[in-house]
């Protein structure tokens, strides 16, 4: 099952698309579904502050993985910071909390228009088990760190936004 | 002031109505001596910029020593966080209260809890 929506580059969308996303996890476990909205939120977030960019979310949803979709028009590539930023750098903080929930997350530019997706894995607990409160993933379990951060990583020549999305995943 | 006791997260969630969007709140208030912020709500963004000048107020009469409560508080991303550090920067001793378990991991892997150690 795939779905999509638009958003506006607007502060308020960001709850929006949390719940969008959330509409569609009604079989995921509670702790899991906080852990996505936490990814959508921070993806989002840096599509309006970075990209000034309105963003399309897209989720697919399998019965072991959920994976996140944000495009934007924005040119820019995100990388998460080493370490974590000293408390006297306020901001800064949302890809590496990314990075540690998400099993693997990446970034492919769009080809022949502006923009990027950065799409993000995650293993899904079901509704019942016991949802693990650890990390899902780290530098040890393969994390892909952002891709086509470089001329040579970008996709073919898809101009299709859906199709593009489809490919990012 | 409110009564940060009347709003527990799930009393707050079982009241949300979709059609009513939770706002942020920022209160302060005094316990046994110790200065409680209280926040509430889904603290994203938005409703940290909704909330920031009425934060920034309180703030500025806060003692040095200060408790945030985030019992009411449903949800908070990196925004939020931003904000509990800006309060934070200021003062000598700033701690959290009742963070969901979520938060408090995120606390934990941005390696935050010795500048907003979580107390009981």
């Amino acid at each position: 099952m795939t779905s999509q929506r638009s958003f506006p580059a607007t502060a308020g969308s960001i709850r929006e698309a949390r719940r969008f996303v959330l509409d569609q996890l009604p079989q995921v476990a509670d702790a899991m579904r906080e852990q996505v909205g936490l990814i959508v939120s921070e993806l989002v977030t840096n599509a309006i502050v970075h990209a000034s960019s309105s963003y399309t979310v897209a989720l697919d949803l399998e019965p072991q993985t959920l994976t996140l979709e944000v495009a934007d028009q924005g040119n820019g590539l995100p990388f998460p910071a080493d370490a974590p930023p000293p408390p006297d750098q306020h901001h800064g903080r949302g890809l590496l909390i990314v990075t540690q929930l998400a099993t693997e997350w990446g970034v492919k530019q769009h080809s022949g228009d502006p923009g990027k997706t950065v799409w993000v894995k995650l293993p899904l607990s079901p509704r019942g088990r016991r949802a693990s409160t650890e990390p899902s993933g780290n530098s040890a379990h393969g994390i892909s760190l952002p891709r086509g951060s470089s001329p040579s990583g970008q996709s073919g020549s898809e101009s299709n936004p859906t199709a593009r999305l489809r490919l990012a995943a | 002031m409110r009564d940060a006791n009347s709003t527990g997260r799930a009393e707050r969630m079982s009241d949300l109505h979709p059609a009513e969007p939770e706002n942020a709140t920022a209160s302060l208030s005094s316990d046994g001596g110790v200065s409680v912020l209280t926040l509430s709500g889904e603290l994203d963004l938005a409703t940290v910029a909704d909330i920031q000048r009425s934060v920034d107020a309180i703030a500025a009469q806060a003692p040095e020593h200060l408790v945030i409560d985030l019992t009411g508080v449903t949800f908070m991303d990196s925004s939020g966080i931003a904000l509990l550090l800006q309060i934070a920067e200021p003062r000598s001793r700033t701690e959290l209260r009742n963070p969901t378990p979520l938060i408090r991991r995120v606390l934990e892997m941005t390696g935050l809890t010795e500048i907003l150690p979580i107390v009981p």
